[in-house]
């Protein structure tokens, strides 16, 4: 058995290195893409797919929805207050309105004093 | 894709709560307000506190009862010999009272969930009438 000297066993090891292959990652990506875009990619399962109609038209409905709200409810952020009363035409004979509006329960009163069922003038 | 069914339910969704915020009942109870004890003050319960506080009578009974959808497109209920016109929603009704032929009151109003809007002082006889909406 003969023995190597270290130098020429350094050398031998040196030549029958093998390649580490290692590419830089630039390389790769695009040698990726380009390899992924050969073949066929199955779309999702379950994907939906809207037509454009479709969407155009609810979301029109939905906007006339939003703007019937606004228009009979005062806004969307309008408050719950009491019931109370907006106009009056009261066409009965009668001598006086009372309104008495009652904070606790937030309820309103209309009390038509001594009102006639014959017809009078209206108020 | 995604996002854009997100905006298509969402749209969805507030439909749908505008819809029901629109959509409801409306009670309306016929009063009769006496100084002579008579009738039963049954199902008036949320209402005779109220009474009391505000309106010279010692006895309340009910004398009638109905109900209707809103919003209402021209509801005529009839109550004790008066008729009850309702149009609109709860935010803006349109109410008249007539007494058999005879228009008496017309009045606009706009009611809130649970609250009482009462209207008052129908004759009949020695007593008064009073009518009690709330939307529910």
């Amino acid at each position: 058995m003969s023995r190597l000297p270290w130098r020429k066993i350094e050398t031998s090891l040196r030549t029958e290195r093998p390649e580490s292959g290692m590419k830089p990652a630039d390389a790769f990506w695009s040698d990726f893409k380009a390899r992924a875009r050969l073949c066929n990619q199955d779309s999702p399962v379950g994907s939906v797919r809207v037509p454009m109609f479709l969407r155009w038209g609810l979301a029109t409905t939905c906007a006339a929805a939003l703007l019937a709200v606004v228009v009979t409810q005062g806004g969307l952020g309008s408050t719950e207050g009491g019931s109370h009363i907006k106009s009056l035409e009261v066409v009965a004979s009668h001598s006086a309105v009372m309104i008495i509006e009652d904070e606790p329960t937030e309820s309103t009163i209309l009390w038509i004093v001594d009102m006639s069922l014959d017809r009078g003038e209206s108020t | 894709m995604r996002r854009g069914i997100s905006v298509i339910l969402a749209c969805l969704f507030v439909s749908l709560l505008s819809a029901s915020a629109q959509a409801g009942s409306l009670s309306v109870r016929l009063v009769r307000a006496s100084h002579t004890a008579g009738g039963s003050s049954s199902g008036l319960g949320d209402v005779i506190p109220v009474f009391q506080k505000s309106l010279p009578y010692s006895h309340y009974s009910l004398a009638g009862s109905t109900s209707m959808t809103l919003p209402a497109s021209k509801a005529t209920r009839q109550l004790g010999g008066y008729s009850v016109t309702c149009s609109g929603s709860q935010n803006s009704l349109a109410i008249t009272v007539k007494h058999g032929r005879k228009q008496l009151l017309n009045t606009s109003v706009r009611l809130s969930r649970g609250k009482p809007l009462i209207l008052g002082g129908f004759p009949s006889g020695q007593d008064k009438l009073v009518l009690v909406f709330v939307a529910r």
